[in-house]
């Protein structure tokens, strides 16, 4: 896949993808699946708290969201400014982008991290 | 259920048992050795069966030991991969499996609509903490009766015969949907190439390695 590969933005939601997720999406595993991956980001840039049963995790990877590729593969990502909304910004923090945030210009940020796979280490089923 | 509420369930079954045997623990570190973990489980589910309770949804055989579980198998697997139990002498709690347990316990088992749950825990936490004696659980799990064999006790029961299945309508008593949060949770928890990978890019950003678009 070429770098200068168009991933989706929005005039509300500016977007970031970090060097892991765009390697990822070099790879042969998702080289093929790119267009689909830009739909599904498409959906999910319309209403990143929603879409795609767009989902908060809790714990040590609170301020993490996922949203779901297929039923077996996540887009975790992470909305600008939400982590201060819920108190996160000391443990969780990205270089963040509330900096881009202004009356005139109300551009977000959402930093896309990784494509993960809900199931991936799942073991095998044993037998008795 | 259909597929992905299996795997789903799996990941629930996972941390809830790993909250029982935290809960039921030898003492701040070790949980015991297979057999101990392996009946701990039996007694949990049926224990919530004989309340109609389906929490957890794995299944259990009449083998030569006594009661046996694949699942539960998987579930060692799984808590082992993720660094959440170890197997030295005997199974022991790693700190992360300790926060995992002690989190789900608070979070999910204490919640209202669990009650059911949290009372057969809380009971053979009672009943198991401290106690690191296999004869002792043996016994007690041999004398269970089984309402699938005529009321008749495991003991009675021959080898390879099913005891306890979980119905293929019924669904976990813990509300996958209501828990979407902690199941996602659990399966980034569960992963650690994933835990690995969001790491990297948390990193990536940090270091400003990253693409606008």
């Amino acid at each position: 896949m070429p770098d200068d590969f168009e991933w989706p933005s929005t005039a509300q939601w500016q977007t970031r993808y970090s060097l892991g997720f765009l390697q990822q999406m070099r790879s042969e595993r998702w080289r093929t699946q790119r267009s689909q991956v830009v739909s599904h980001l498409e959906e999910l840039l319309i209403d990143p708290l929603n879409a795609l049963h767009s989902e908060r995790l809790l714990r040590e990877h609170r301020g993490i969201r996922s949203a779901r590729y297929g039923w077996r593969y996540r887009i975790l990502f992470e909305l600008c400014g939400e982590c201060r909304l819920y108190g996160d910004a000391a443990r969780f923090t990205l270089s963040c982008c509330l900096d881009t945030v202004s009356a005139a210009t109300p551009v977000q940020t959402i930093n896309v991290l990784y494509m993960s796979d809900h199931y991936g280490d799942t073991p095998d089923t044993f037998q008795l | 259920m259909d597929r992905y509420q299996r795997h789903d369930a799996d990941l629930v079954d996972s941390a809830l048992l790993l909250t029982l045997w935290a809960r039921c623990a030898v003492d701040e570190v070790t949980l015991g050795s297979r057999v101990r973990l392996m009946k701990l489980a039996f007694l949990a589910a049926t224990r919530l069966a004989a309340l109609d309770v389906f929490a957890l949804s794995i299944e259990f055989h009449q083998w030569k030991h006594g009661p046996s579980s694949p699942g539960v198998l998987q579930v060692w697997r799984r808590l082992e991969q993720s660094g959440h139990l170890m197997e030295e002498e005997s199974w022991e709690l790693t700190e992360r499996g300790k926060r995992l347990a002690a989190d789900f316990y608070t979070d999910v088992v204490c919640k209202e609509d669990y009650g059911a749950i949290r009372t057969v825990l809380d009971e053979l936490a009672d009943a198991w903490v401290s106690v690191d004696d296999d004869r002792l659980l043996r016994e007690q799990v041999g004398g269970t009766t089984v309402a699938s064999h005529g009321g008749g006790t495991i003991a009675d029961v021959t080898e390879l015969s099913s005891l306890l299945v979980a119905p293929d309508s019924g669904l976990p008593l813990i509300n996958l949907d209501s828990e979407s949060a902690w199941v996602e949770t659990l399966a980034l928890e569960f992963s650690p190439s994933d835990r690995a990978g969001v790491q990297r890019a948390v990193e990536d950003f940090r270091a400003g390695r990253f693409r606008v678009a």
